[in-house]
């Protein structure tokens, strides 16, 4: 039996009532939708953090210690059980020039595997040189890719950078993501600069100079596939991380040992090199002294030289002069020999030419007389006889012609006067005269010959004299020239000799102040080297065991803040979304009763028809179900898609996770389906068997108009008299329609209370940073002091902050971390607070009474607790706390004040309670500043100059704490605007069906003021009326609902460590109450329309 | 000269693909004063007449003078005011407002009408002086056709149009209300128009028009029209 002409009916029914299927139909996406989304958005966020957590190997558990990790402790730790994987890191914190911020160095290995980093632009570092960089905004701000940067120590005297890096300037190749910074602002505290580090750098590991790994990262075989923040993997890891604590304490002592024997190596080796460096010093004055000898020798052998040279020279010269001079005389007395000599030959000649004429005139009268001597000899010889007289007359002529005496001798003889002998020998006598004449000659001949040979004598020893003298004169330019050469050489040398002795003495010079100064500096250095080195002794002697810290990932900023997060989220969905489903449900189940009672004379004509119960039943069942499983559907798909994406996106602003992992919850969705189902189709199915029950002919009769009836306030005379006839009709319809006005009301005030509570967890959770960091903690730095610091150093620092004008207030304060006994499964970190002087703390800190203001006193014989804890312990005034410390002792406080405060458990004592309880005195590890500044600038130098303090080991700014607590409201109040749109959508829908069931029911009334003459603005009005009181009423109703709402869904959202401010401000309940009202003026608007369009003919024509 | 006079009406409803003719040039005039009975067998026209005159419908051609002015130019406001002022209506169904006493639906109407009349006098003229604070779910047929006439009067209309009043209601009290439409005409002077498809009751009208087949068939007047009570059907 086919029955299409009821399916057929049945889907032109939903054709038909287009609106009223689409109202159902919204409503239910809209509640399954909400429901299921945010349900969903929690999961999703974690899971979404744990795969990329798991994607890019994040560590279990890191390692560190204050003496660097060796292979020692990175053996002990590969050996550990169920270990998967160890590697250990080189970081350094150093400044980056250019953005003037501070960075943490990771050293990079492209085959490490854990903490990988997730690359958003570019690469990473492949060689020496290269870095990337952490992606957020300053590092954009100031690098680009191919940009380069630049790293200093943030105390290069104390630590200098070439100890962490060997090399400084860096060129930028990517920007990346890393699974240990999720949170986009925060990279955790530094040493250095102001004490925040900006951000990370990666730089390729043998860029590091570092000896020892400064953490190491483990991951864990029984890990590895457990989801991060789940109880199992906490669990696991927390009793990896007790084992580790527990375990590693034994390579301490070996670690130690080894470092004391390597620092007494390094001593020994610096000793040794203090002894070199004393030996290279005195060496080199030794080396400075010898040269200077040297020097000096040098300048002496020099002025000898010079003055060797200089007498040489002088000698020379002199020689040369006396050598001229004598060349001079010499000449001179040529010249005068030669003089003599030619004087000499001239007399010669003289004396020659003289001989030679008297030889001239008388060798032929000589030679003649000779002659005639001999002749008359011969004659004479002779007997005189024989001699003719011619003869002797001849003879006498001849002898006369003579000499007379000749011729008387000879005429004599010759007349015999005389005898032959006599005449002979005085012939004989003449002759000989003669002869001896001539001889006379030949003797000055002789004598004159001798003389000339003589003066030829004097001629040559003169030529020789002139020879020599031009040989000397020779000799002499010779000497002047070699002279001359020598002096020339001589000076040359000389001035080459000074020269190389002014360099010398230059050198010298130069080698002494080189001396002086590495003498000073040298001296300075050694004498540094020797207080380092007794430092360094005293060190080695006072060298603590290393001490180890385990951390798990709780350590990275954001990990845990993340889980906190999405918890809220968790817990807004256990309340929120119920409520608005609720009101989802009910809206729809107004609806479908409604249809039933429109659809009444239907099943009265199908039951007479004869049609089955069942078959009337159906077409009921199927449009609900149809438009609910529908709605469902599209609900779903929209919420679990939607809610996490735009909740996720809002924290991305936050977080640098990869977008979120959508999943489809199963649970959810079947849950909201049931529900959604419940309330269409099982209200149709009640609402349907409660109407068969009837007969077909009382079920085609009209339903009995409902009666008019009057209602309670008309026998209240004087208001009901009062009333306008149009407010009276209103008044009584309000009455006549019970369960719309109920519905009504319902609608709006859930509305109402949605957005209220939206606002108001807005209000709460965005008061909890101004009342906690403004109102609670009034001072605004916290400065962590060294315990072990020496006096000095103390001294430097109190100094420091007296000179500081600007701080205006200072208290010490001790801080120790204690912890409750368990509660609900649960131990509380508390902390316990000692302010120095008890009386100083309301300057620092605000203890009062949260309700009423008034302040509280830390008693001599108790302790102040903060609400929250008081709370979850239920702890009043005049009860004990139970409290243990870190060595795991008990104690019991009596609490004699409960503060206000909304972050962290703090438990307020006087030193002297403390004594009293713990016996022993506070150790006062903070010093909590007021000052008068209030610029970042200015902090940031505080912060600097406070670091740099040995006494100083970190420094907490309210500002910078109550930042980032605004970032996290800010990203929360986009979640908060997701409710409240939401809850905005739902009220228009729910208004808009509720006028709508309104306006239907009433058509005919509608119809007939209107064919009275009601213009349409007094329709609209007359019905509206109405709504505009029941918007008023449920808006009321809404805002008491909304602060129960709000009350719970903090008490789900609140998390164990932090207290919602539980006030709603004002203006959020006008705001609640404005946009509901709003919403309501909004959907009157588009049904006024709705209203202009009646048929009234049609309207007034039907039965109703 | 006439006080109503419909000239060449025509009113045509799309009904998807085909178009129906409700007034195919309906042509009459009503005199002032006139009790007027239109008949017509059902679907003849004879309601759509009735909506355009009552301002509750528009024609799409002709004119339609009601006091000498024409109707059928009126925009949607001057309509709705038409209907305030000059007209009232009576329906089969009476179509009182549920939630308001009798005094009330009478006051719903002569609240907003300038020449209203007191509700209370109004009821007591149709005889409901007794039941002035019941609800229309506590008052017989006849007393709500009476609260709805009443509801009419009120606002002392040009015009009176009822739309089969009696259809609902049994023979006498349906002889009842015609009495007092009819009495109310000659009393107050009111043009009185009764739709109805019961010819029976012609005799009682000054004038009567019938209507066939979207046309004016015939009309005539009565010089010497009886009581209703004298009228037997």
């Amino acid at each position: 039996m086919k029955k299409t002409a009821l399916w057929k009916d049945i889907f032109r029914e939903i054709w038909q009532t287009k609106a009223r299927f689409f109202s159902i139909f919204a409503i239910i996406a809209l509640g399954v939708g909400f429901f299921s989304g945010i349900k969903a958005t929690g999961p999703n966020m974690l899971d979404t953090a744990n795969h990329y957590y798991q994607t890019h190997h994040l560590m279990d558990l890191k390692v560190q210690s204050t003496y660097g990790l060796s292979e020692k402790e990175m053996d002990f730790l590969k050996g550990l059980p169920e270990v998967k994987a160890v590697e250990g890191m080189y970081t350094a914190d150093l400044l980056m020039k250019e953005a003037n911020a501070t960075a943490k160095v990771y050293g990079y290995e492209s085959k490490a595997t854990l903490n990988q980093y997730e690359i958003v632009e570019g690469r990473l570092p492949e060689k020496s040189g290269e870095i990337a960089l952490d992606d957020t905004k300053i590092m954009a701000k100031h690098y680009q890719i191919g940009d380069t940067l630049s790293l200093e120590s943030g105390d290069e005297a104390k630590q200098p950078i070439a100890d962490a890096l060997k090399t400084t300037t860096y060129q930028v190749v990517g920007f990346v993501n890393s699974p240990q910074f999720i949170e986009n602002m925060n990279r955790g505290n530094s040493s250095i600069g102001n004490g925040t580090t900006s951000a990370f750098l990666v730089v390729p590991n043998e860029d590091f100079n570092l000896p020892v790994y400064t953490e190491a990262y483990l991951t864990f075989n029984d890990t590895a596939n457990l989801a991060a923040y789940t109880k199992a993997y906490d669990q696991k890891v927390t009793a990896h991380q007790t084992f580790i604590e527990e375990q590693i304490e034994q390579i301490g002592k070996e670690r130690l040992d080894s470092l004391k024997v390597e620092a007494e190596e390094q001593i020994q080796t610096n000793e040794q090199q203090l002894e070199e460096g004393k030996k290279a010093l005195a060496d080199a004055k030794t080396q400075i002294e010898a040269a200077n000898e040297q020097l000096v020798a040098g300048q002496a052998q020099y002025e000898q030289g010079k003055n060797t040279f200089e007498a040489g020279i002088a000698t020379g010269d002199q020689q040369i002069k006396e050598q001229a001079q004598l060349l001079t005389q010499k000449e001179q007395e040529l010249a005068t020999n030669q003089q003599t000599v030619e004087a000499g030959q001239a007399r010669l000649n003289e004396g020659q030419a003289a001989l030679d004429q008297t030889k001239a005139e008388n060798l032929p009268k000589i030679e003649q007389g000779q002659a005639l001597l001999t002749q008359l000899d011969q004659l004479l010889a002779l007997p005189l006889d024989q001699v003719s007289a011619a003869q002797q007359q001849q003879a006498i002529q001849l002898g006369a012609a003579y000499s007379p005496d000749l011729g008387n001798l000879l005429m004599g003889y010759f007349n015999g006067l005389m005898t032959q002998a006599e005449a002979r020998q005085t012939v004989q006598g003449i002759q000989a005269n003669l002869a001896a004449n001539a001889q006379q000659f030949d003797t000055a001949q002789n004598e004159l010959n001798t003389q000339q040979q003589v003066l030829e004598n004097g001629r040559a020893q003169l030529a020789q004299g002139t020879q020599m003298l031009t040989d000397g004169k020779v000799q002499l330019a010779a000497a002047r020239q070699e002279l001359a050469t020598q002096k020339q050489a001589g000076l040359a040398s000389l001035e080459t000799a000074k020269a190389e002795l002014a360099d010398a003495t230059a050198q010298y010079q130069t080698g002494l102040a080189q001396y002086e100064a590495e003498k000073a500096t040298g001296e300075a250095k050694l004498q540094e080297g020797e207080q380092k080195l007794s430092e360094a002794k005293k060190q080695v002697a006072s060298m603590a065991l290393p001490k180890y810290y385990v951390f798990d990932r709780s350590i990275q900023p954001g990990y845990l803040e993340f889980n906190d997060n999405a918890d809220r989220i968790t817990s807004l969905s256990t309340a929120f979304p119920v409520f608005f489903f609720l009101i989802a449900a009910l809206v729809s189940l107004t609806t479908m009763t409604r249809m039933v009672e429109e659809q009444r004379l239907q099943i009265g004509t199908l039951k007479a028809l004869g049609y089955g119960n069942g078959d009337i039943l159906k077409k009921f069942l199927v449009y609900a179900s149809v438009a609910s499983i529908a709605a469902s559907v599209v609900g779903l798909l929209v919420g679990f898609n939607l809610f996490p994406t735009v909740i996720f996106n809002a924290y991305s602003t936050l977080y640098n996770l990869p977008s979120v992992r959508i999943h489809y919850y199963a649970s959810y969705a079947i849950l909201s389906l049931l529900v959604a189902l419940i309330c269409t189709t099982a209200t149709v199915f009640v609402t349907v068997r409660v109407e068969l029950r009837a007969n077909a002919a009382s079920l085609m009769r009209p339903k009995a108009p409902k009666s008019g009836q009057r209602i309670l306030l008309e026998r209240i005379g004087f208001i009901w008299n009062r009333l306008s006839f149009a407010q009276k009709v209103t008044a009584r319809n309000l009455f006549r329609y019970k369960q719309r006005m109920f519905m009504t009301i319902l609608g709006v005030a859930g509305c109402t209370a949605l957005i209220l509570t939206g606002f108001g967890l807005r209000d709460s959770i965005g008061d909890v940073a101004p009342l906690q960091f403004g109102k609670v903690m009034q001072y605004q730095l916290a400065v962590g002091l060294n315990d072990q610091a020496t006096n000095d150093e103390k001294t430097d620092y109190e100094q420091l902050i007296t000179k500081h004008q600007d701080i205006t207030g200072t208290l010490k304060v001790a801080q120790e971390k204690v912890k409750t006994t368990k509660k609900n499964g649960k131990i509380q970190d508390v902390t316990l607070f000692v302010p120095e002087t008890a009386k100083d703390l309301k300057q620092f800190v605000a203890l009062e009474n949260r309700k009423t203001g008034k302040p509280i006193k830390i008693e001599e014989n108790g302790a102040v607790i903060t609400e929250k804890l008081a709370k979850m312990y239920q702890v009043k005034v005049g009860d004990k706390l139970k409290i243990v410390d870190t060595n795991n002792e008990e104690y019991n406080i009596p609490i004699t004040g409960i503060t206000e405060n909304y972050v962290q458990h703090y438990l307020y004592l006087t030193p002297e309670t403390y004594q009293t309880i713990f016996g022993q005195q506070p150790t006062y590890n903070t010093e909590l500043l007021t000052y008068s500044k209030e610029n970042k600038e200015w902090e940031d130098q505080l912060g600097e100059s406070l670091l740099q303090q040995p006494y100083v080991v970190g420094t907490h700014f309210i500002s910078q704490l109550s930042g980032a607590l605004d970032d996290t409201m800010s990203s929360m109040n986009i979640v908060i605007m997701v409710l409240i749109v939401s809850a905005a959508a739902l009220a228009f829908v729910v208004l808009y069906n509720l006028t709508n069931i309104n306006v239907s029911e009433r058509v005919r009334e509608l119809s007939t003021i209107k064919v009275l003459g009601f213009y349409d603005s007094e329709v609209t009005a007359y019905i509206y009326r109405e709504n505009i009181l029941l918007s008023v009423f449920g808006i009321i109703f809404g805002l008491i609902m909304g602060i129960g709402l709000h009350r719970f869904v903090l008490t789900t959202a609140e998390v164990d460590i932090a207290m919602f401010s539980p006030v709603i401000r004002w203006w959020s309940y006008l705001l609640a109450s404005a946009l509901t009202l709003l919403f309501t003026l909004i959907v009157m608007w588009v049904m006024h329309f709705k209203l202009k369009k009646i048929d009234m003919i049609e309207a007034l024509k039907a039965v109703e | 000269m006439s006080f109503i006079q419909m000239k060449d009406v025509y009113k045509r409803y799309k009904m998807g693909e085909t178009t129906i003719v409700a007034n195919d040039g309906i042509d009459f005039q009503v005199n002032k004063g006139e009790f007027v009975v239109i008949v017509g067998p059902s679907g003849a026209g004879k309601s759509t007449v009735l909506n355009i005159l009552g301002g509750m419908d528009t024609a799409d051609e002709g004119q339609v003078l009601v006091d000498h002015v024409d109707i059928a130019q009126f925009t949607k406001k001057e309509l709705t005011g038409y209907r305030r002022n000059d007209v009232g209506f009576v329906f089969q169904f009476y179509n009182l407002v549920p939630n308001l006493t009798a005094k009330e639906n009478v006051e719903l109407a002569s609240q907003i009408s300038p020449r209203a009349l007191d509700a209370v006098e109004v009821l007591k003229d149709v005889g409901l002086g007794e039941r002035l604070g019941n609800f229309p779910a506590q008052l017989s047929g006849g007393e709500q056709q009476r609260v709805a006439i009443a509801r009419a009067l009120a606002k002392q209309p040009k015009l009176l149009l009822c739309d089969e009043p009696t259809g609902a209601l049994d023979y006498n009290t349906g002889k009842q209300v015609l009495k007092l439409l009819q009495d109310t005409c000659r009393e107050t002077g009111t043009t009185v128009i009764v739709i109805t498809h019961n010819s029976a009751i012609a005799p009682m009208a000054d004038r009567v028009i019938e209507i066939n087949n979207a046309k004016v068939r015939k009309m005539s007047e009565n010089p010497n029209p009886v009581s209703v009570e004298s009228i037997e059907w």
